[in-house]
């Protein structure tokens, strides 16, 4: 393989690689915390997508500033979504599974009444390329590698550092022994829920200048997140990062290698494979 | 009581849909009433695999296998259709088996992972094999049915005209339906909702429990392999995106607004919503979030309803009454 | 079928281990069961007790030593097969099929004895419905012995702790084992449910089927037991007649040292 095509699948495996570790981190967050696998983190994701379209491609605001606006928009939907919806089903394992499918289905179909079928592009925020060693990076990739690092490095950093992030870890790690010690379920639910939904619409925003949104993106992106979350581990973040790059890989490389969409389909069998062998993923605790 | 009445309604419907030809020729209306009929065939099959307590999400993915067998089989090795019809329920069933043993060991939410990541797998695997499937191009010109013949004599032509299919999709219901009852009601039904409602009791009586789940998946996968080979030689087209995923989910919210406790329940959720949305065609952008805004509302609101996943086939004969007195209780309940 | 010698234990347990995380749930643990006893297994909570039900059952795999039950390993059998041979269990929590009433429960687990596979018993072929009268023979004779006739279309749930624990036991007898492992069948009885249950638990032996009994209800484990088995902290800290156990040091201070540990 010629090393300039080598190098950016490399860059572009990083790339998908850290997007879908974000938003696998989103739901592995949402599953420590209130242990329920939220379907519609895909939606989401969507959605925040559109956030983007709207407010920088269509009222032209500041990518940057659309980014934190539309982060905030999806946290207060995820609030929303805990407060209401997932706080009375709290414990039941299926009927919350079945009630994130439902938002799925109801975010896909409202999408598709609001904002039609076609799939829609952005203006790249970023344009130009960077020159690095005698091949082309394309500048807005660097900048989402570059955006996506400092996400997870604060998210990182919030977990450790900041009360309400560690909160949430002990909340994941011992849910009795955390509330003994006065942590607030109610509240750590639901800013974990926010926070996961931010995530997965950032994910989604930072992905737009170089995609496409469109209603459809929400599904691939949710089994994405699966992928990521079985190969490596849940409720470690090490392995999630470490699914994210595999995954990336998989699909940059991939695309080179093999005709058509196999890339995918082996990613999925991956999944199947790896819930048979061995369900706690590569690095998980389980 | 309820017996005979019971008796006399199906008899009743059973007439009344065998008739219903005679004097309804609105084309359109029989494809609205074939389309609910081979939907609620992995509707049905999946309600058989939630006996076990199993909810799976990839069903669609062997109603494809279904439809794509009977297509290769009719057109590339040139068999009679009728010939390939159980073949391709056979198929998809031993799919389900081979697929079903190991998956089956898993439950709750990452069987639901497990399975939705299989059916999506199903589904990028048709699209990429170009050589079996024609890839995204699509299948086209499918051959209609055979004639049914009997000794020289053409009994059924398979043309354009609905009422052969009708009558086709209409008996591969009734053989559903009645494979369902003498199933529910056999000892293997009991025993698969003995394992639904106590699985580690089961199992402490004697009770392969992994045998008897993936006996009910396998039939559940045999249900939509016939729906598929219906569907290849009725649309006499495929493509693989006609298989997706929110159709596997669809199947779920039929259930569950017919009635997980009836048999008949997968039917009637896919009569009422298939239906209304086939022939509203003017709400048909609707059909998403409306099935979305009833499956939330039925979860949020009645618990009860989705706890009847759990109890399946007959439902209970008394209504839930109060504990007993617990006047022989002593204060430890002793549950330690 | 085996010819049984006479000699031979029923059931056999070798240096059984079994040890979660570092812990050690139970460790080394010999013990037998000879036909037609009844042997009580005692020991403070945590001791082990359901750990070992479980290790013999197959629900657990053990990490050293091996069960034999009639001459034949099980060690690493599973549960269903288990219960084939004869070997079956009742479940400390009540465990029974809820939605379905005391008679389905005994039909259903009459299963063992249904030959047929899959498709017979769905045609219901004759020799399927022959099968049926037998469960039905057999389900009438357990809910005589237990007493449970007013009872027979309850629904499991709604029957009052005491008759749902006799039908826990129905429910394994519908079995028809040769041993049966009984965990904490009086629990949370009243003195006069405790005794009928005890009646009925000689009775079973009666029958000709061996019986270990997890039991905290001292009198009635006392009262039944040939032998009694004392497990301390996942192991076995005494062995011997009911008369000898009460008096022992070592049982007596375990239960007392459990109870300063807060684990009574």
């Amino acid at each position: 393989m010629e090393p300039v095509l080598f190098l950016q699948a490399v860059a572009n495996s990083i790339m998908l690689g850290l997007i879908y570790t974000l938003i696998a981190l989103g739901i592995t967050l949402i599953f420590s915390i209130m242990k329920i696998v939220n379907f519609a983190h895909g939606q989401i994701y969507m959605l925040g997508a559109f956030a983007i379209f709207y407010f920088y491609a269509q009222w032209h605001i500041n990518y940057i500033l659309s980014l934190v606006l539309s982060a905030l928009c999806i946290a207060a939907l995820g609030a929303v979504l805990e407060h209401f919806l997932f706080r009375r089903l709290r414990g039941q394992e299926l009927p919350c599974l079945l009630l994130s499918l439902g938002l799925a289905l109801l975010f896909e179909g409202l999408a598709l009444i609001l904002f039609g079928e076609k799939d829609m592009g952005v203006p790249p925020p970023f344009p130009g390329a960077v020159n690095v060693l005698g091949v082309h990076f394309g500048m807005d990739r660097l900048v989402i590698i570059f955006l996506s690092l400092i996400l997870l490095l604060a998210l990182f950093i919030f977990i450790q550092k900041f009360k309400a992030g560690r909160a949430i870890r002990a909340l994941a790690q011992d849910p009795e022994a955390a509330t003994l010690q006065g942590v607030d379920i109610n509240r750590m639910s639901w800013f974990g829920f926010s926070i996961g939904c931010m995530l997965a619409g950032l994910s989604g925003g930072l992905l737009v200048p170089v995609y496409w949104v469109s209603p459809f993106i929400g599904g691939p992106a949710v089994v994405k997140a699966f992928i990521v979350m079985v190969l490596g581990g849940l409720g470690s973040i090490p392995g999630t990062v470490l699914g994210g790059l595999i995954l990336g890989s998989i699909e940059s490389f991939g695309q080179q290698f093999l005709p058509g969409t196999w890339a995918m389909a082996i990613a999925y069998i991956l999944v199947v494979l790896m819930i048979l062998i061995r369900p706690r993923g590569l690095m998980g605790k389980e | 009581m309820g017996s005979r009445i019971k008796i006399i309604t199906i008899l009743l419907l059973l007439a009344f849909f065998l008739l219903l030809p005679l004097f309804e020729r609105d084309p359109y209306i029989l494809h609205v009433l074939i389309e609910i009929a081979m939907v609620s065939l992995p509707a049905m099959g999946l309600w058989l695999i939630l006996l076990t307590g199993q909810l799976s999400f990839g069903q669609v993915a062997f109603v494809a296998i279904g439809a794509y067998t009977s297509c290769i089989l009719v057109m590339q090795v040139g068999m009679n259709s009728w010939l390939a019809l159980p073949l391709s329920g056979l198929m998809a069933g031993l799919c389900g088996v081979a697929v079903g043993y190991p998956a089956l060991r898993i439950k709750g939410t990452y069987f639901a992972i497990l399975t939705l990541s299989m059916g999506e797998a199903v589904s990028m695997i048709l699209l990429n094999w170009t050589g079996l499937t024609g890839g995204a191009d699509g299948i086209f010109r499918i051959p209609r049915p055979n004639a049914l013949a009997l000794g020289g004599w053409t009994l059924v032509h398979f043309t354009a005209d609905k009422v052969a299919y009708y009558y086709y999709i209409l008996a591969l219901l009734i053989f559903c339906l009645l494979v369902m009852y003498r199933l529910a009601r056999s000892h293997v039904g009991s025993v698969l909702r003995a394992i639904n409602q106590s699985d580690n009791l089961a199992e402490s009586i004697g009770v392969n429990i992994t045998r008897y789940k993936v006996f009910a998946f396998s039939i559940g996968c045999f249900f939509a392999g016939l729906a598929g080979a219906f569907y290849t030689h009725y649309f006499t087209m495929l493509h693989p995106d006609n298989f997706t995923l929110w159709d596997s989910i669809y199947y779920v919210v039929y259930i569950i607004v017919g009635g997980a406790n009836y048999i008949f329940g997968p039917v009637l959720g896919v009569f009422l919503m298939l239906g209304t949305f086939e022939l509203l065609r003017a709400v048909k952008k609707l059909q998403a979030v409306t099935y979305a805004l009833i499956l939330i509302a039925v979860i949020l609101f009645l618990p009860g309803g989705l706890m009847n996943l759990r109890q399946i086939l007959f439902p209970s004969r008394r209504p839930e009454k109060e504990g007993e007195g617990s006047g022989s209780r002593t204060a430890n309940h002793g549950d330690s | 079928m085996e010819i049984l010698e006479k000699s031979m234990a029923t059931l056999e347990v070798k240096e059984l281990s079994r040890y979660f995380g570092g812990l050690a749930a139970v460790s080394e643990l010999d013990f037998q069961v000879n036909e037609g006893e009844i042997l009580g297994l005692i020991g403070h909570n945590g001791a082990g007790k359901t750990t070992v039900f479980n290790l013999i059952t197959g629900v657990f795999k053990p990490q050293r030593g091996q069960v034999f039950f009639r001459g034949r390993e099980i060690t690493h059998a599973r549960t269903h097969a288990i219960a084939r041979q004869g070997l079956v269990r009742t479940f400390q929590a009540t465990n029974l099929f809820k939605e379905m009433t005391v008679w389905e429960n005994l039909i259903v687990a009459h299963h063992l004895h249904f030959r047929r596979g899959f498709f017979g018993r769905i045609l219901n072929l004759p020799s399927v419905q022959r099968d049926f009268r037998e469960s039905r023979k057999r389900a009438e004779e357990i809910i005589a012995f237990l007493r449970l006739s007013e009872l027979k279309d309850e629904l499991a749930k709604n029957l009052p702790h005491g008759h749902q624990r006799a039908l826990g036991i129905g429910i394994a007898l519908a079995a028809e084992p040769k041993l049966l492992l009984l965990d904490e069948p009086v629990t949370g009885m009243n003195p006069e449910e405790t005794e009928e249950m005890v009646e009925r638990i000689r009775e079973i032996r009666g029958r000709g089927i061996t019986i270990v009994i997890i039991e905290h209800d001292m009198k009635a484990v006392m009262g039944l037991s040939d032998r009694i088995v004392a497990m301390g902290f996942g192991r076995k800290i005494a062995e011997g007649r009911p008369e000898e156990i009460q008096h022992n040091q070592t049982v007596i201070e375990s239960y007392l040292g459990a109870e300063e540990e807060g684990q009574t």
